[in-house]
């Protein structure tokens, strides 16, 4: 089965995927109401702000494995993972108290921390890819005023479901894998304009549906 | 650069998704220090994203991490594993070094002077933060202006270790230089510090004496040479 002809099973078989990212329905799951898991979460950051080394600790205890699946997932190396995530954790550590927790959940935050490091690292291992001259001119554009709002994971799981396949699929790949469009491409076998596009529909889509 | 609306919308969201090229990155990154606009746009986009990754499977670190990670946030308890024939050897250096300065009566026994720099994202200076020794004095210069939006100010605070409140040590000039004479209070809460930050307040600073928005910017404070 050609990689183009059936976007999403062949996602999961085409031999050049290098993640199986799930299938659509089963990758939202409930939304994480764990207020305690929050509150430790704040508790570990606010104790790392003050440089206690136990707050460090308890924090690891609480989230090294799933920040490690993350970039073991974006890196594809472990042991680059591994460094990654010391890095990380250093980071972690120098900024934990610009953590606000009235602007947002704290594993949001140490998940940014990680996927901006990552992809970081991915894009310097690309410094050669073009430059997306579309990217490059909206840069300059002028609109009216963005709004502020609360989101939750059961809101992202339905405005995903309302998108296209095909951009619930691009979405998803650049999110979880930090793939760049070129890769996203390649990897679908699909037109590099085609996926540009679907992602920034899709972008557009879901401020649409959540951002209200 | 001026960026509102649909186009903000879609840089902050690729962004996060991670689908924006090398330089818009950077430039994203770098309107991200100093518009709260794009900011705000950011922190939604963190928030409405977060749980395409929530089905990623968790991978159990090595052992070594840990140790690794505590080491570089604490370099000196990770060295702190010595037998007592060391540490006896370090007191003896110690005690020699102390002599060797009283003997020599330096003048200069009191703290160092103390220095700090703003830098955006591509590592360019924003604000250079200097004291005196004894931190008696302070003197913030802003490289770059217009960094700071009209109606609002940036507020610098010394972090305090212990988990005690951080102490504001005023507002961040919006262009040319700032001299002030520290308070008591300002001038031990330097002293203590090894961070700075800056916070954006309402316009005057915080109305409450501690950090009311969003810490912008967090800085190491180093001692000068000499």
């Amino acid at each position: 089965m050609h990689c183009e002809e059936k976007w999403f099973a062949s996602m999961l078989r085409c031999p050049q995927a290098r993640h199986n990212v799930g299938a659509m329905t089963s990758i939202l799951p409930a939304p994480r109401s764990d207020a305690i898991w929050d509150e430790q979460l704040i508790a570990a950051l606010r104790g790392c702000a003050t440089r206690d080394p136990d707050s460090l600790r308890g924090l690891y205890d609480l989230v090294a494995s799933r920040l490690l699946g993350q970039l073991v997932h974006m890196l594809g190396d472990r042991a680059e993972a591994e460094d990654a995530l010391q890095e990380c954790f250093v980071r972690i550590w120098q900024r934990a108290a610009t953590f606000s927790a009235e602007r947002g959940r704290p594993y949001t935050w140490l998940l940014s921390v990680v996927r901006h490091h990552a992809i970081d690292r991915l894009r310097t291992r690309r410094k050669s890819l073009a430059l997306d001259e579309v990217d490059e001119s909206l840069l300059a554009s002028e609109f009216s005023g963005a709004e502020e709002s609360s989101i939750t994971h059961a809101a992202l799981n339905r405005c995903m479901q309302a998108l296209t396949s095909q951009q619930q699929q691009c979405l998803k790949l650049a999110y979880v894998t930090g793939q760049s469009q070129d890769e996203i491409a390649q990897q679908l076998h699909l037109p590099l304009g085609s996926v540009k596009s679907w992602i920034r529909r899709g972008l557009l889509s879901l401020k649409e549906c959540m951002g209200a | 650069m001026k960026l509102t609306g649909k186009a903000l919308d879609y840089i902050a969201g690729a962004y996060v998704l991670g689908t924006l090229p090398l330089r818009p990155r950077r430039r994203f990154e770098s309107l991200l220090r100093q518009d709260l606009t794009a900011r705000r746009a950011w922190l939604q986009w963190e928030d409405r994203l977060a749980g395409l990754a929530a089905d990623v499977p968790p991978v159990r670190p090595a052992d070594s991490t840990l140790p690794a990670i505590l080491a570089r946030v604490q370099p000196r308890s990770a060295r702190g594993q010595m037998g007592p024939r060391r540490w006896a050897l370090v007191a003896t250096l110690v005690l020699g070094v102390a002599l060797t300065l009283l003997m020599i009566r330096l003048p200069q026994l009191t703290a160092p002077a103390y220095a700090a720099v703003v830098q955006d994202s591509s590592g360019q200076p924003l604000w250079e933060i200097s004291a005196t020794q004894g931190a008696a004095s302070m003197s913030v210069r802003a490289v770059r202006g217009g960094v700071v939006p009209t109606a609002r100010d940036y507020e610098l605070w010394a972090l305090q270790p212990a988990g005690a409140a951080p102490v504001s040590l005023g507002l961040m000039p919006r262009d040319g230089s700032a001299q002030r004479t520290l308070t008591e209070v300002q001038r031990r809460a330097l002293l203590a510090a090894s961070q700075l930050a800056l916070s954006d307040e309402p316009t005057g600073g915080s109305p409450t004496g501690a950090p009311t928005g969003t810490v912008l910017f967090v800085v190491d404070l180093k001692r000068a040479a000499g």
